[in-house]
């Protein structure tokens, strides 16, 4: 979660509460909802790093919060992930693993196999329709949608050529 | 139908050109099958305007003398007048005396008489005051005053009107005298007034007796007892097509015993009509070919239509039109148009028909005529729609390119040529010859007006032919001289070399005419003596050989029929009271007398027994050489002024003129048609062919080479079909009009193909015109077309 | 099934049809059997040239079938005529194609009301029912434009309009968001969700995994037959609702 931290610090300090509300605004309801101590234990390591400085600023009747603001090894670091290419994403690797050796078992047959496989990816795909339905006003959530629901026709895809070569 | 209205509403309005092409295509159709129906029913039929202008009875009846009475002769006996009160019988014509008696010749001041020689029965009517009178061809009617022919030494002859076609066997002119044969052998001198024409007469000598008219006191002199008097009624019919039953309820009503002749319009016209009906029946096979190929065009534009919404047509199945009311629409979308087009093209017909009318006045154009006319375009129509809409309504309920693999399989084509040839050239090629079928149907529809612009052309030329005369032609241009009786034996003996010096004429022969019988023969034919064995006359000899020896003769094909013989036999006929046997050579092309012409040489006929001088001389003119013009010039040229005798030889071509004029049309009519089929093949060619076109663009052909391809298609399907067309269309011309020739007497071998240069122009205009209507809008569509384009 | 349970909308049975390309003969469907109950929502998935747009056709009576049998809520239409088969067609059924739905010369407006009309509805019913269909597609004030004026997803929505205006009992759709774009997609998808929601039936071919994701029962199909049949059962619900969360998971 740390480069999304440190982007969100890139362009304004802020508490890490408010990254919190920043990340669930930006990503909608289609990002897993961000726990707030897994983000203060990544701010806290990120000022370990020296990506990022604290600075405790005291409130009126409550605990002093911590304002973070990135440095400029953090905006080095933000420069770098940005730049650096992103990996594509992986095959079903277990579900092929599970294809390639259960005729093997005789345990199961690849025909079932492939239709349980269907049936959870449309599954999943029908979960996406009516997550993309409700966030139908957010444009970033929109897109992730659109990224699953791509990937998910890519499987199917490849569901039905394991069909053809395999069953 | 309020869904299929709207379908049609919206269809039409979004392809007018189409349409328009189909509503002009029908106009024109129907415009030229009406003039040429009007035109063949009555231009080249005049007898029927003749008929109709003449208000004459459809029956005539030559009743026996009144019974003999002493009082008032015509009140006795049957009462003609009373079959007025036939049924079907609307109105009687005066009454009229009628007397029978002989022509025996023409009558000159100083010897006797002159002509073939013939004796031509002869029945003359009485004028009556209230009688309908013919319609005079030359001369004046009968009257007390003009009964004598100008001159002093022709005294006061009483005076007679000869029937046409009386006139021309007697060959007699207004101002002639005759010499008629009347009772007890006694002769009497006429002089003819007048030539008129009767369209109710059976013509001379088919009805075996010649016509003409004198005045009450003439008759009585040529018949003074009124026993021996005929007399003549005409009944006006309700409905013409009774005729025969009429005449025979008349026959009934007044005794068969009394009935001498009777004749109805159907035999007049029989005897009459005969001379254009090969023209005629020409021009109404082209014209029938030409709504042939009509329907096809306005067929293949519905097909075309059609496969250009397959796509439109499929979904209007999947919405749930039956296939019956898919081929409703269409029929009814196309007779609507159709029927635009024939109102169009009556309008025009009726418009036009009174310009083409010609010199004896506007054509009627007959509400039957209009009726069936129509009635067959629009059922044509209607049919050559129904197929491709039969065609429509099995389309499968599927839009194109959802879900059927292609149901056919492209050709490989042979692209090596290209290195060699455009890429125009061979690509517009190559799609010719991969899509066979369709290549084929496009081919055989322009093949039809090609076929059907052949035939009009075959038409053209033979007509060309006949009229132009000279070699190779049906017949000669021939100018029959002869010299008046009055002329000195020294100018008959120098007429021949006279002639012969005259510029324009190839050559003269020696010429008689004799009436000649067949052994068991009722009827008649002519035995004509023409040329001699040393200087044959020139026949257009379709069968056989020319005259060569004495007692050789050549026949026209009615002679043959009649006779019953073929080339090669012996006739026996039979002149006056000469038996004459004849060994038949040849047959000739025989455009006089319908061909019922026996031709023998002058040395046949000139036996020593027989030592008659030639009644005439026939001239065959150069070919080229204007026969009026020599005839003009006859006169003066050989000196011998008034006292010649020129006649154009009977006119095979006569009318050509009109006749050409309907050929124009035609061929301008099978134009626009063949017009029509070539936008139809470039705008299914563009349609098959607009993924290709974009695709061509996308490899590399830059438009213009694109759109030519589409233009190289286009010449190419157009060039096979001139060429089918041209192929089957000659010889099926020749035969039919061999055939008809055949019919008519002349015989067949009249026949004569287009020239060539005719038939190259066509092929060239054709394929050009071709090649343009596909490449022009091929072209724009190359401009813009993509290879993604949905199809 | 008992006797007194009504017969499906629609029961397939042994369905088979080839195509014949010259001597060839090629396979399309072979031997299907199928119930669609009143109300389903049924997409047919499969692989290109599994015989999916075939099935359509046949259910449709577009095609008719080599061998097998076919009944419209219990009564045998496999014998129908082709006019039988039309009216059925205009009267029961509302198709919609991947491409080329509209009728290029007509305008949307008259391309919507030709099968109410066909069907005998005044022209005034037929009008207001354009008009309201047009409204809830969001179409409106395309009525007098040419199908050559609209978008894809345009024509689509029309193309859904005219298949409803006669209240079907049955829609089916062979591709239907196959060539639009996916913005388009959603939107005609969304409207044959609308539709089932209410109450509608649909059986369509797709290859889209979204639009196959929106129905209740996903039949795949292989090489002209039924490879499987999966009725979709709503995800489990959770803090991420719908079982999407190992798809949405944005690894570090």
């Amino acid at each position: 979660m740390r480069h999304q931290l440190l982007a969100l610090l890139a362009k304004q300090p802020a508490y890490g509460y408010e990254l919190k509300q920043a990340l669930e605004q930006t990503f909608g309801a289609a990002y897993p909802q961000p726990n707030i101590g897994q983000i203060y234990v990544t701010l806290g390591r990120l000022e370990k790093g020296g990506q990022i400085r604290g600075e405790e600023v005291s409130q009126d009747g409550k605990p002093d919060k911590k304002v973070y603001e990135i440095t400029e090894s953090g905006r080095a670091e933000v420069v770098t992930w940005i730049n650096a290419p992103t990996d594509g994403p992986h095959v079903r690797d277990e579900f092929f693993m599970k294809l390639v050796l259960a005729p093997g078992t005789e345990l199961a047959d690849r025909l079932t196999l492939i239709n349980n496989q269907r049936r959870h990816c449309l599954t999943v795909m029908r979960g996406l329709n009516r997550l993309a339905a409700q966030e139908r006003d957010n444009r970033v959530s929109q897109l992730l949608i659109e990224g699953a629901v791509l990937h998910l026709q890519a499987d199917l895809d490849w569901l039905e050529r394991c069909q053809e070569e395999l069953a | 139908m309020r869904a299929l209205l709207r379908w049609t509403r919206a269809d039409l309005r979004s392809h007018r050109v189409p349409s328009l092409l189909v509503v002009l295509a029908t106009a024109g159709t129907v415009a030229a099958l009406l003039l040429a129906g009007t035109l063949l029913g009555a231009a080249f039929d005049p007898w029927q305007r003749d008929f109709a202008a003449s208000g004459a009875p459809q029956v005539r009846i030559d009743a026996g003398p009144a019974a003999p009475g002493p009082g008032d002769p015509a009140a006795t006996g049957p009462d003609l007048g009373s079959l007025a009160r036939l049924p079907g019988v609307t109105a009687v014509t005066v009454q009229q005396r009628t007397a029978d008696t002989t022509l025996i010749g023409r009558l000159g001041p100083a010897a006797g008489t002159t002509g073939s020689g013939d004796r031509i029965p002869l029945v003359l009517r009485a004028d009556a005051p209230d009688a309908a009178r013919p319609r005079l061809l030359s001369g004046t009617w009968l009257s007390p005053a003009n009964g004598s022919a100008p001159g002093p030494a022709a005294g006061a002859l009483p005076g007679l009107v000869l029937e046409r076609s009386a006139a021309e066997a007697a060959w007699a002119r207004p101002g002639d005298r005759l010499t008629l044969q009347i009772t007890q052998g006694r002769l009497l001198d006429v002089v003819v007034t007048g030539v008129a024409d009767s369209p109710d007469q059976v013509s001379y000598p088919a009805a075996g007796y010649a016509l003409g008219w004198v005045l009450p006191a003439t008759l009585d002199r040529v018949q003074p007892d009124p026993v021996g008097q005929g007399r003549t009624i005409g009944l006006k019919l309700a409905d013409p097509g009774n005729a025969d039953y009429v005449a025979q309820s008349a026959v009934n009503a007044i005794g068969s015993d009394q009935v001498v002749r009777i004749s109805t319009w159907l035999e007049a016209r029989a005897s009459q009509e005969q001379d254009s009906r090969l023209t005629g029946l020409l021009l109404g096979l082209s014209g029938l070919a030409a709504l042939l190929a009509a329907a096809l065009a306005v067929a293949g534009a519905a097909a075309g239509r059609i496969r250009a919404r397959t796509g439109d047509i499929a979904l209007l199945k999947a919405l749930g039109f039956t296939p019956r009311q898919v081929v409703r629409m269409f029929v009814i979308e196309h007779l609507l148009l159709a029927g635009t087009g024939t109102l169009l093209g009556a309008g025009l017909a009726v418009l036009l028909a009174p310009g083409i009318g010609g010199e004896s006045g506007p054509l009627p154009l007959g509400p039957t005529v209009l009726g069936v006319v129509t009635g067959i375009a629009l059922g044509v129509i209607g049919v050559s729609v129904a197929l491709p809409a039969y065609r429509a309504a099995r389309v499968l309920p599927i839009p194109p390119g959802d879900g059927i693999p292609g149901a056919r399989s492209p050709r490989p084509a042979r692209l090596g040529a290209l290195r060699r040839f455009p890429p125009a050239v061979v690509l517009g090629l190559s799609t010719v010859l991969r899509h066979r079928g369709s290549s084929s149907v496009t081919v055989l529809r322009l093949a039809v007006p090609v076929f059907a612009c052949t035939l009009a052309l075959s038409t053209w030329a033979t007509l060309d032919a006949v009229g132009r005369g000279g070699q190779g032609s049906a017949t000669h241009s021939v100018l029959t001289v002869r010299l008046d009786a009055g002329a000195a034996p020294q100018q008959s003996a120098e007429l021949p070399e006279r002639l012969g010096t005259v510029p324009g004429v190839a050559g003269v022969y020696p010429s008689a005419e004799l009436q000649a019988l067949a052994p068991g023969q009722s009827a008649t034919l002519t035995l004509r003596a023409l040329g001699t064995t040393a200087h044959p006359f020139p026949f257009t000899i379709a069968e056989g050989r020319g005259i060569e020896a004495t007692d050789e003769a050549v026949a026209g094909q009615a002679a043959l029929d009649l006779l019953n013989v073929r080339v090669g036999q012996w006739v026996r006929i039979t002149t006056g009271s000469t038996p004459r046997i004849l060994h038949i050579v040849g047959r000739n092309l025989e455009p006089d007398l319908d061909g019922r012409i026996i031709s023998t040489s002058w040395d046949t006929l000139d036996r020593p027994d027989d030592g008659t001088a030639p009644a005439f001389y026939s001239l065959v003119l150069r070919p080229g050489s204007d026969p009026d013009r020599i005839r003009a010039a006859l006169p003066a040229v050989t000196g011998l002024g008034s006292a010649l005798d020129v006649r154009p030889s009977p006119d095979a071509a006569a009318g050509l003129t009109g006749l050409r004029g309907s050929v124009i049309g035609l061929v301008a009519l099978l134009a626009l048609i063949a017009t029509a089929e070539l936008l139809t093949t470039a705008a299914s060619g563009i349609r098959d062919h607009r993924h290709d076109l974009g695709l061509l663009r996308a490899i590399g052909l830059t438009p213009r080479q694109a759109g030519a391809t589409m233009g190289v298609r286009g010449a190419a399907l157009a060039l096979c079909g001139v060429l089918l067309g041209v192929v089957l269309g000659i010889p099926l011309a020749q035969h039919l009009i061999n055939l008809q020739g055949r019919d008519d007497g002349i015989g067949s071998g009249i026949a004569h193909a287009p020239s060539l240069t005719a038939v190259l122009i066509l092929a060239a205009v054709t394929t050009l015109a071709a090649g343009t209507t596909s490449a022009v809008p091929a072209l724009r569509t190359a401009r813009t077309a993509t290879a993604t384009e949905p199809r | 099934m008992s006797a007194a349970e009504p017969p499906p909308l629609l029961r397939a049975e042994g369905l088979v049809k080839s195509h014949r390309n010259g001597a060839v003969s090629i396979p399309a469907v072979r031997g299907v059997d199928l119930e669609v109950a009143r109300g389903e929502f049924t997409a047919v998935t499969g692989p290109s040239g599994a015989g999916k747009s075939t099935l359509l056709h046949l259910l449709g009576g577009l095609q008719r079938p080599d061998q097998g049998t076919l009944a419209l809520d219990g009564a045998r239409v496999d014998g129908c005529s082709e006019s039988q088969w039309a009216v059925l067609r205009r009267r029961r059924y509302g198709i919609v194609f991947q491409s080329g739905n509209l009728l290029s010369d007509l305008t949307v407006a008259d391309n919507v009301e030709l099968p109410a009309l066909l069907c005998g509805m005044t022209a005034r019913t037929a009008r207001s029912r354009r008009t309201e269909l047009l409204e809830q597609l969001g179409l409106e004030g395309t009525s007098d434009r040419g199908p050559s004026e609209l978008s894809g997803g345009e024509r689509q929505r029309v193309a859904l309009a005219r298949a409803l205006v006669n209240e079907p009992d049955l829609l089916l759709a062979d591709e239907p968001t196959g060539n639009l774009d996916s913005r388009s997609a959603r939107e005609v998808l969304a409207l044959l969700t609308r539709f089932h929601g209410q109450g509608r039936t649909i059986v369509l071919v797709t290859h889209d995994a979204r639009v196959a994701g929106s129905a209740d029962r996903v039949i795949s199909l292989f090489d002209g037959r039924i490879a499987d049949d999966a009725r979709l059962s709503d995800p489990p619900a959770g803090p991420h609702p719908y079982g999407v969360r190992p798809v949405l998971e944005l690894g570090d």
